[in-house]
């Protein structure tokens, strides 16, 4: 892929992104542009969040989703990153950080310590 | 040599991973009430999903993707959502016919009604997800539903006619009564025979197993070979049921009338045979629906996924398949009686098959993920005509069948 030819929502948007271990982190669920005055538009952020994901269908999704995320949810949320952290893009998207610091694993890590490690072999 | 291998064993995995609650379902009733009347319903969907499987595959050897990632990618979140949402539920369903037939099998051997075996099955399907591998899942169920293979042997017992068997194959007839119904049988086999989870399932074991170029003949070959000997086994029933049930009238309204198809070929060990082959085949069914139906999630929200993880390394996976479980156990408690389910899902798997067929199609003539593998115009024109002419046809026959005609 011509990186100089990176195209935003063809490329970026709803790609799978994994942490330096190749854990699964979320998708890109949504970018953020920074607005300046006197110059262009720049991309401030991309971020991994379900809600952002739903709310891309209506606000009522969002909401609900909203909602529902409100159990797991840790500080810190949602969950950016920014260019400078991104490793390589081919396939997937890969982070240079540990997915389990960050607040893209705070569902993961609920359901691991609520259910998981709560039933036989699931330690 | 591993291809070889890996041929081999791809076709064995479709052969005893052909059959389930659907296909059972529909072709004994079938075959009870027409006779060999609907068996080219099944080569129509064996023709198309031969096409579909082989896509599926060549899709994640040559873009490295599965498939509801590259929905996703390709046309963004809100497109994969609808999809996304209805196949879940339709998967519900279908897991629930599974888990009903297994539980079905269990009462005609047992005498203790279905319903008291919905949670031990369905623990003992979480457990095997839970603590074995993919392969284990995927071989060990396989090379047990090589059982289902007692049908091809009874239709030679029973001695049908091949130049007949052949005509029906090939010629669609129309009866001249009860139309309605033939109808509706006739696309819950064709939505039997094209199960989407059979598909979505296929390309996650392919990234999962990394296939690489090497195996693009390979995957041709499982699929049409692998494809074609499991539907000869699901005509088998069609047959079995009309050269058994046809003749003395039997209407099969649920699983204890088909369980006496095998009866005259084997003795009784035909209904032995018989409860073993809906066992075995519909809990192996259930295995692959409830990975599908995670992997599937997974994929749409970017998780982990993987049956080879351990379900600590993979929470929101497991957690996905543990809570599908559950809620379709909760359908079978509910003493929905699980034939007629069965041929309600496959329907409604007809209706829905556009909806997750158009966007692969889509995917499978782009460039940008399969650059010189593309889809021919041929496989475009054949899968695209089956589909919708199926789901059209869907549109029409259930209604008729809810609200009867006859």
């Amino acid at each position: 892929m011509r990186r100089d030819e990176l195209h935003l929502v063809r490329d970026v948007l709803d790609t799978q992104v994994r942490d330096r271990e190749e854990r699964a982190m979320g998708k890109v669920d949504g970018i953020g542009l920074e607005l300046r005055e006197g110059a262009p538009p720049r991309v401030a952020y991309f971020e991994i969040d379900g809600v952002t994901a739903w709310s891309r269908i209506g606000p009522r999704f969002a909401r609900w989703a909203g909602r529902i995320a409100a159990l797991w949810e840790r500080a810190g949320h949602p969950y950016r990153f920014t260019w400078s952290q991104v490793r390589e893009l081919d396939i997937d998207l890969e982070l240079d950080v540990d997915a389990e610091r960050t607040a893209a694993f705070d569902l993961e890590r609920w359901l691991r310590d609520k259910f998981v490690s709560r039933l036989p072999g699931g330690r | 040599m591993k291809r070889l291998l890996a041929i081999g064993l791809g076709i064995v995995t479709s052969i005893g991973g052909f059959l389930d609650a659907g296909s059972i379902a529909t072709s004994a009733q079938a075959g009870a009430a027409f006779g060999y009347g609907l068996l080219w319903a099944v080569a129509l969907g064996t023709v198309c999903v031969i096409f579909l499987v082989e896509m599926s595959g060549r899709f994640a050897i040559v873009s490295g993707h599965t498939i509801t990632d590259a929905i996703r990618k390709r046309f963004g979140f809100p497109a994969l959502a609808a999809p996304f949402a209805v196949t879940m539920l339709v998967n519900l369903l279908v897991l629930a016919s599974e888990l009903g037939a297994v539980c079905v099998a269990l009462e005609l051997a047992t005498g203790i009604p279905f319903q008291f075996w919905a949670v031990p099955v369905a623990i003992a399907l979480w457990l095997l997800l839970w603590v074995a591998t993919f392969d284990v899942v995927e071989e060990g169920t396989a090379l047990l539903g090589l059982v289902t293979l007692c049908f091809v042997v009874a239709v030679f017992k029973l001695g049908a006619e091949p130049a007949e068997l052949m005509r029906a194959t090939l010629v669609p007839t129309l009866p001249t009564e009860e139309r309605a119904h033939y109808l509706f049988l006739a696309v819950s086999i064709v939505g039997a025979t094209i199960a989407p989870y059979l598909f979505l399932f296929y390309s996650s074991g392919a990234i999962e197993d990394k296939w690489d170029k090497s195996y693009l003949l390979p995957n041709r070959v499982v699929a049409t070979l692998g494809m074609l000997f499991g539907a000869a086994i699901s005509m088998a029933v069609i047959v079995v049921a009309a050269l058994t049930l046809k003749p003395q009238g039997v209407r099969v309204e649920d699983y204890h009338q088909a369980a006496l198809m095998l009866i005259p070929a084997f003795g009784h060990w035909g209904f032995k045979l018989f409860l073993a082959s809906l066992a075995i085949a519909c809990f192996g069914a259930a295995l692959e629906l409830s990975l599908a139906s995670a992997y599937a999630a997974a994929q749409t929200f970017g998780w982990n996924w993987g049956e080879d993880l351990k379900p600590r390394r993979a929470a929101r996976f497991s957690v996905a398949y543990t809570g599908f479980i559950a809620v379709a156990t909760l359908i079978v408690l509910a003493g929905v009686n699980p034939m007629k389910l069965t041929l309600f899902s496959m329907a409604i798997t007809a209706v829905i098959l556009p909806l997750t067929v158009l966007p692969f199609l889509l995917l499978m003539n782009d460039r940008i993920y399969m650059k010189d593998h593309v889809n021919s115009r041929f496989s475009n024109v054949v899968v695209v005509l089956i589909v919708f002419l199926s789901a059209v046809l869907a549109l029409v026959a259930i209604p008729l069948e809810m609200f009867g005609s006859q």
